[in-house]
């Protein structure tokens, strides 16, 4: 058990999402991950709020992913994420999502992120508070 | 947190979700909700390989759904589900409660009925022994989610099609239906949401003026009755009508109609209002709609509930 993963997704694989071969498209993935994506950056102070305040965001800019297990139309599952690196620029998520039924991991995933000023565009260093608050809850990558 | 409720859904706001008002749209919530009731049953032993092999689909009979505070692209939500009432006929009442992570604000709330459809969509029929136990167990008053009052204008038990606009036309396509072949509520709810821009068309209610004005109209409750299901392959139609209209809420009515039968499907109860798109804040229909337009939404109204009253 890593007590620094956070549960940052909780839904349920639709029928639109499968392909032809019966199984959730990896685009599906993906789409979960963004989605998780938000939770584990509330999760050191990067909340909604402070976006459109501060107007300024994680962006991805890197990703490694590996489908471990097929999820089918109506599979219940749940993600886990947390905090691998922290940089004054750039932070790495990890992101492991399980089908709740059977406990099994079905995918993991890597995203390298960089912080970006989202007037300008371009990366910005990220804000003390949250880096600190990055720094303190790194995975303990030994248990994942 | 009550430990008779539980977490159910947990996800973030797409900017694609959300509609020109430039909120979540409400087709979302009933999918995040449904979603949310699956894992809320499967902690009845209603796990989806059980359901994939029996005649154990849990569908919607009646939904209550109040949209309490928008939620916009970039909010992130969690659900919390409980149990209200289990019965021996095959029905199990869930109340779930949408709420905004960042701010703690309930968004939504939604009291839901479900009961047991067999493959051959023949139904009700009661719930599995461990089922209906393990259900009974988790039943409770759930006092941090109490029932919400009634609507004051609920869908009548018996439809009456009388005096209603022609809204939709459309098919049900198996790519919004679940593995079963059934639409689920947002299918449903994608299609009233078309409807209603018919609807305004006929009360000369033009959409795209109200938005280049700066207004939007929203729903603020929902009733609805799942008659019968809706599946791929189907032809429907939908007829919706004003039912009132008072000095900001306005009651509409829409049902969905199997296009080859008339056999009503689905029915719902829409209060809703207008509300200002820079302070998101509601507003009167006669500020929304001024002059002529507005006077003639209070007039059909009060047409309408004539109508009702004699009929």
């Amino acid at each position: 058990m890593n007590d620094m993963l956070v549960e940052s997704y909780l839904g349920r694989v639709g029928a639109m999402e499968c392909d032809h071969l019966g199984h959730m498209n990896v685009q599906f993935y993906v789409a979960k991950v963004s989605d998780a994506a938000w939770h584990v950056m509330a999760s050191i102070g990067m909340t909604p709020a402070f976006i459109r305040e501060r107007r300024q965001a994680l962006a991805a800019v890197r990703q490694e992913i590996a489908y471990l297990k097929e999820l089918l139309a109506g599979d219940l599952v749940c993600m886990e994420s947390g905090v691998l690196e922290a940089g004054e620029r750039k932070l790495t998520f990890f992101h492991r999502l399980r089908k709740v039924e059977t406990g099994q991991i079905a995918m993991t995933c890597k995203v390298f992120t960089i912080n970006m000023d989202l007037e300008t565009r371009r990366s910005a260093p990220l804000d003390p508070a949250i880096l600190a608050r990055a720094q303190t809850r790194l995975l303990d990558q030994g248990t994942l | 947190m009550s430990t008779s409720t539980f977490i159910t859904g947990r996800g973030a706001i797409n900017a694609w979700e959300c509609d020109q008002w430039g909120h979540l749209n409400v087709q979302f919530y009933l999918a995040k909700a449904s979603d949310a009731q699956s894992h809320l049953a499967a902690r009845l032993g209603l796990v989806p390989s059980r359901l994939r092999t029996g005649d154990l689909r849990p569908i919607p009979v009646t939904d209550r759904t109040l949209f309490r505070r928008e939620l916009r692209a970039g909010d992130i939500f969690f659900i919390r589900s409980g149990i209200r009432a289990v019965s021996t006929d095959g029905t199990l009442d869930i109340a779930s409660r949408m709420v905004n992570q960042d701010t703690g604000v309930e968004s939504a709330a939604f009291e839901t009925r479900l009961r047991r459809m067999a493959q051959d969509h023949r139904g009700p029929l009661p719930w599995p022994a461990d089922v209906h136990a393990a259900a009974a167990e988790l039943a409770a008053d759930l006092t941090d989610m109490p029932r919400p009052v009634p609507m004051a204008r609920p869908v009548p038990q018996v439809p009456d099609l009388g005096g209603l606009e022609l809204t939709y036309r459309g098919s049900v396509e198996p790519w919004e239906c679940d593995a079963g072949g059934f639409a689920p509520p947002r299918a449903h709810i994608a299609r009233f949401n078309d409807a209603i821009t018919h609807l305004f068309r006929t009360l000369k209610i033009d959409r795209a003026k109200l938005l280049r004005r700066g207004f939007g109209s929203a729903a603020i409750d929902y009733d609805i009755v799942y008659r019968h299901p809706m599946v791929a392959g189907q032809g429907v139609e939908i007829r919706s009508g004003l039912l009132s209209a008072g000095p900001k809420v306005f009651h509409v009515i829409h049902h969905v109609l199997d296009a080859a039968s008339h056999e009503v499907i689905t029915s719902i109860v829409v209060a809703a209002l207008f509300f200002d798109l820079a302070a998101r804040k509601s507003v009167t229909i006669g500020h929304a709609l001024p002059g002529a337009t507005g006077r003639r939404l209070a007039e059909l109204a009060a047409q309408a509930n004539l109508h009702r009253c004699t009929t």
